[in-house]
C-alpha cells in the first residue's frame, strides 16, 4: 500500500503542474511570457516552426555529440598517461578542479579565438567532459581495491597486465558515472557555445526567441532541449546497465 | 608549498601555448591579444574591472542566499508532509532535467530585464540543488537514532530540531558548494543577456567593441571569483562534515 | 519496576510471492512470555526469528497483530510517555555532533526535564568514561560508544531496558570486558531488562533467565532459569556448570 501511495502523489503533482501550467497561460495570471500548455504544444505542431526545431536540434546534437566524443575520448587518455606517469597526476588534477570551477560561457572568447565560431559549440561541449571524464576516469582508475592488485602482483602480473586485468576494468562504473553527467555538460557547452555566434542551433533559437518576444517559441525550444538532456542522460543509463551485467558488481 | 607551486605547470604551459599562439600567428589585436596585454590590462585598470566585479559577487552571494534558504524551506515542509514531498516531485524533476542556462532566458522573459531578474535567475538555480540536497540530508541520519528517539517520545518538531536538522548540515554545505559554482555562471549569463551590470555586461559590451584585453580580463576575473567561492564554500564543506557527518 | 507479558502476540509481514501476488507471512509468534520485575532476560535464537521484532514490541516501535503487549499492564506507549523505557541497540545512535555530556543530557531535553549536573556527572562514571565528557563520539572506541549508549538508556532511570545485541558489533575481547561492565552498570539500578544476543555465553553469564526462539515464525522453544549468584566472576566461564548450560542451549539453536 505504501507503494502505491509513492506512485500517487507524483502522479497527482505531475496533473497539477501540467494542469497549473494550462490553467496560469490561458489566465495570463503570470503575465503574456507564460504561455499555456497549448500555446507551447501548438509550436510542434506548426509546419515552419517544427521544421526549425528539427534542423536546430541536429545541429545542436552534432555539436553536443562531436564534443562529448573528443572530450569522452581525450579526457580518459590523458587520465591514463596520468595513472601510469604519477608525476603528471598532481599538476593535471589541480588544473582539473580549476575547469571544473569555471563557468563555462567566460571560456567563450578564448574558444572563439583558437576554435573558430562554427566550432566553438563543439569546443564548449568537449572542455567540461574532458575534465568530467578525466575526474572519473582517474578516480575509476585509482579505485582498484588495493588487496586485489596485491594479489594479481603476487600472481607475478606486470604493470600492463595488472592494468588491463584489474584497474581498467575496475574503472568502468566511474567512467560510466562521469559519462552520465557529461551529457548535460556537453548540452550546456553546446548551446551556451552557439550564443557566441553560431549559424544555428537550438541555442541560437532560444535566442532570437527570447530577444524577439517569441514566447512559445521560447518554451518549445527549451523543453526540447530538457528533452534532449534527459534522453542522453536515459541513453547512457540503459548503457550503464547493461555493461554493469556484463562485468558484474566489482566494489572496487 | 613546492607542491603547490610545482602542480601549476598545466596552467604555465598553456599560458605559454597561448603567447606562442599569438607570437607566431600574427593575428591583430582585435582577434587575439597575449596573457601579457590581458594582465596588464588588469594592474593599469583596476578600476574599471572593480565595480563590475562587486556587482557580480553580490548577485551571486545574495541570490545564493536565497536560493539556499528557499531550498532548505522547501525541503522542511516535504519533511514535515510526505503528501507535499510526492507533489513536488515531478517539478523538481523537470526542473533538474533542464540545462541551467537555457532557463535563464526564459526567467529572463518572464520577469523582464534588470536586475531582480537576474536575483531571481540565481536564487532559482540555487535553490533546486539546495532542495534535494538539504531532503536527502534530512534523512541521512545516524543508524537507529530515529528509533532512539520514538522511544523517547520525541514529537515531530524535536526530532526536527535535535536530530535531523543537525544531521542534513552536510549536506546543506555540500548544496551550498554545488550552488555556489552555479551562481557564478548563471550571474554572468544574466548579466551577458541583460546587460545590467556586472562582469557579464562588461564582458559582453567589451567583446562587442573589439577590445579583447578588457574582455579576456573579465573573463580571467570571472573565473578566479567562480574558484574563489567553490575553494571557501569547500573549506566550509569540509570542517561542517568533520563534526556532523554520522560516519561509523 | 516493571513487570511485562505478551499474551498470545503474532507479528506478520506481507511479502509479493513469486507469483506476484501478496501474502502474509507471521515472522513472530503466536508468543506467550511473562517477565517479573527486575529480572534480566536474554533472548537467543537463530537469525531472522524474530528475536528483534520482540524487542521493537516491547519498546512500542511496532504494533503485535494480534495478541497484546503489556508492560505493568499498560501498552508499551504508556511507558514511553511516562519516560520509562530505555533502548540501546547495536549500533550505538550517538549524535555525532554531541559530546559524551550532551548526548548523555539528550534524553533530559526530549522529556523537557532538568538535567542536573550531579546526574550527568553520575552517568558518565557510570559509563566509565570520566575524563571524556567533552570528547565527540568519532574520539571514541566502539566500546566506549556503546557505555554511552547504555548510560543514555538508563538516563531517566527506566522501568525497562530494551538491548538490542549492544555488543554485537564490537571484537571478542572488548565485547567479553563490556558484558562485566555491563553486569556492573546493571547492578547500580536493577531495571528490568531484555536483551537479545547471539552469543549463548553472553545470555549466560549477563541472565537470570534465557528464551530461546524457534526459527520463523519464532515461538518460545525453551526458557531455563540460569541460577549463578551475582555478581559473577569471570572464573565462573571456566565452571563446569557453566559450560553445561551454554552447551545445553546451544543444542536448542540448533534446527529441530
Amino acid at each position: 500500500m505504501k507503494l502505491r501511495g509513492r506512485l500517487l502523489y507524483p502522479a497527482i503533482g505531475c496533473v497539477l503542474m501540467l494542469g497549473g501550467w494550462e490553467v496560469i497561460g490561458r489566465a495570463g495570471l503570470l503575465g503574456r511570457t507564460f504561455p499555456s500548455l497549448t500555446e507551447v504544444l501548438r509550436v510542434y505542431a506548426d509546419g515552419p516552426r517544427a521544421a526549425l526545431l528539427v534542423r536546430s536540434s541536429t545541429a545542436t546534437l552534432g555539436s553536443a555529440a562531436t564534443g562529448y566524443a573528443v572530450g569522452l575520448c581525450l579526457g580518459a587518455a590523458v587520465a591514463l598517461l596520468a595513472h601510469l606517469v604519477p608525476l603528471l597526476r598532481g599538476g593535471l588534477d589541480r588544473l582539473a578542479v580549476l575547469v571544473n570551477a569555471l563557468p563555462v560561457i567566460a571560456l567563450g572568447p578564448v574558444l572563439i579565438i583558437t576554435a573558430g565560431r562554427e566550432s566553438t559549440p563543439a569546443a564548449l561541449a568537449a572542455v567540461p567532459v574532458f575534465f568530467l571524464l578525466y575526474t572519473s576516469t582517474g578516480v575509476g582508475l585509482r579505485g582498484a581495491s588495493r588487496r586485489l592488485e596485491l594479489v594479481l602482483t603476487t600472481l607475478g602480473a606486470g604493470r600492463w597486465q595488472r592494468l588491463t586485468k584489474l584497474e581498467a576494468i575496475a574503472a568502468v562504473p566511474s567512467v560510466l558515472s562521469g559519462m552520465k553527467i557529461a551529457a548535460s555538460s556537453a548540452m550546456i557547452g553546446a548551446i551556451v557555445g552557439e550564443w557566441f555566434g553560431a549559424p544555428s542551433g537550438l541555442g541560437v533559437v532560444v535566442l532570437n526567441s527570447m530577444q524577439n518576444f517569441q514566447i512559445p517559441l521560447l518554451w518549445a525550444t527549451v523543453i526540447v532541449i530538457a528533452a534532449m538532456t534527459l534522453s542522453g542522460y536515459g541513453l547512457l543509463t540503459l548503457i550503464e546497465q547493461a555493461v554493469r551485467r556484463r562485468i558484474g558488481e566489482c566494489d572496487g | 608549498m613546492r607542491r603547490l607551486i610545482f602542480d601549476l605547470w598545466p596552467i604555465v604551459l598553456l599560458l605559454l601555448l597561448w603567447q606562442l599562439w599569438v607570437s607566431t600567428a600574427g593575428y591583430s589585436s582585435i582577434v587575439l591579444v597575449p596573457p601579457g596585454a590581458v594582465l596588464s590590462d588588469l594592474l593599469h585598470f583596476p578600476g574599471a574591472y572593480l565595480s563590475p566585479a562587486l556587482h557580480t559577487l553580490a548577485f551571486a552571494l545574495a541570490g545564493l542566499a536565497v536560493g539556499m534558504a528557499l531550498g532548505l524551506s522547501l525541503a522542511l515542509a516535504a519533511w514535515l508532509c510526505e503528501v507535499l514531498a510526492g507533489i513536488t516531485t515531478p517539478f523538481a524533476l523537470l526542473l533538474s532535467s533542464t540545462p541551467v542556462v537555457c532557463l535563464i532566458p526564459v526567467i529572463v522573459r518572464l520577469f523582464g530585464y534588470g536586475s531582480r531578474t537576474e536575483l531571481m535567475a540565481i536564487a532559482l538555480m540555487t535553490f533546486f540543488p539546495s532542495f534535494v540536497y538539504c531532503k536527502a540530508g534530512l534523512r541521512q541520519l545516524p543508524a537507529r537514532s530515529a528509533d532512539v528517539l520514538m522511544v523517547l517520545r520525541a514529537s515531530r518538531w524535536q526530532t526536527l530540531r535535535l536530530l535531523a536538522v543537525p544531521a542534513a548540515l552536510p549536506s546543506l554545505t555540500t548544496a551550498l558548494r554545488v550552488g555556489a559554482t552555479y551562481s557564478v555562471l548563471v550571474a554572468l549569463v544574466a548579466e551577458y543577456l541583460m546587460q545590467t551590470g556586472g562582469l557579464g555586461t562588461l564582458f559582453a559590451v567589451t567583446m562587442q567593441q573589439f577590445q579583447l584585453a578588457r574582455a579576456l580580463g573579465a573573463s580571467a576575473l570571472a573565473m578566479a571569483l567562480s574558484v574563489a567561492l567553490f575553494e571557501a564554500t569547500r573549506a566550509i564543506e569540509e570542517r561542517v562534515s568533520r563534526v556532523y557527518r554520522a560516519g561509523s | 519496576m516493571a513487570s511485562l507479558a505478551l499474551r498470545g502476540v503474532t507479528r506478520s509481514f506481507l511479502r509479493r510471492t513469486r507469483a506476484g501476488r501478496r501474502e502474509s507471512f507471521d515472522a513472530l509468534g503466536p508468543l506467550d512470555v511473562q517477565i517479573g520485575d527486575g529480572e534480566f532476560v536474554a533472548l537467543i535464537g537463530a537469525s531472522g526469528c524474530g528475536k528483534s521484532t520482540v524487542l521493537r514490541l516491547l519498546a512500542g516501535l511496532d504494533e503485535p497483530t494480534r495478541g497484546q503487549v503489556q508492560i505493568n499492564g499498560l501498552p508499551p506507549h504508556e511507558l514511553q510517555a511516562q519516560h520509562s523505557l530505555g533502548i540501546a541497540f547495536q549500533e550505538h545512535a550517538l549524535l555525532p555532533w554531541r559530546t559524551v555530556e550532551s548526548n548523555l543530557r539528550l534524553p533530559f531535553e526530549i522529556a523537557g526535564l532538568a538535567a542536573p549536573e550531579e546526574r550527568i556527572g553520575e552517568l558518565v562514571t557510570l559509563a566509565g568514561l570520566e575524563g571524556f565528557e567533552h570528547a565527540r563520539p568519532a574520539e571514541l572506541s566502539g566500546g566506549m560508544r556503546q557505555r554511552v549508549a547504555i548510560a543514555r538508556a538508563l538516563a531517566l532511570q527506566p522501568k525497562l531496558l530494551l538491548l538490542d545485541e549492544p555488543f554485537g558489533a564490537l571484537d571478542a575481547v572488548t565485547r567479553r570486558r563490556m558484558n562485566f561492565e555491563l553486569e556492573r552498570i546493571w547492578l547500580e539500578s536493577r531495571p528490568t531488562t531484555l536483551m537479545v544476543t547471539h552469543s549463548v555465553e553472553e545470555a549466560v553469564l549477563l541472565a537470570d533467565r534465557v528464551l530461546v526462539l524457534t526459527e520463523r515464525p519464532g515461538r518460545v522453544r525453551m526458557d531455563t532459569a540460569v541460577p549463578f549468584a551475582r555478581p559473577r566472576p569471570g572464573a565462573l566461564m571456566r565452571t563446569a556448570e557453566f559450560h553445561r548450560l551454554a552447551d545445553e542451549l546451544t543444542a536448542q539453536l540448533e534446527p529441530a
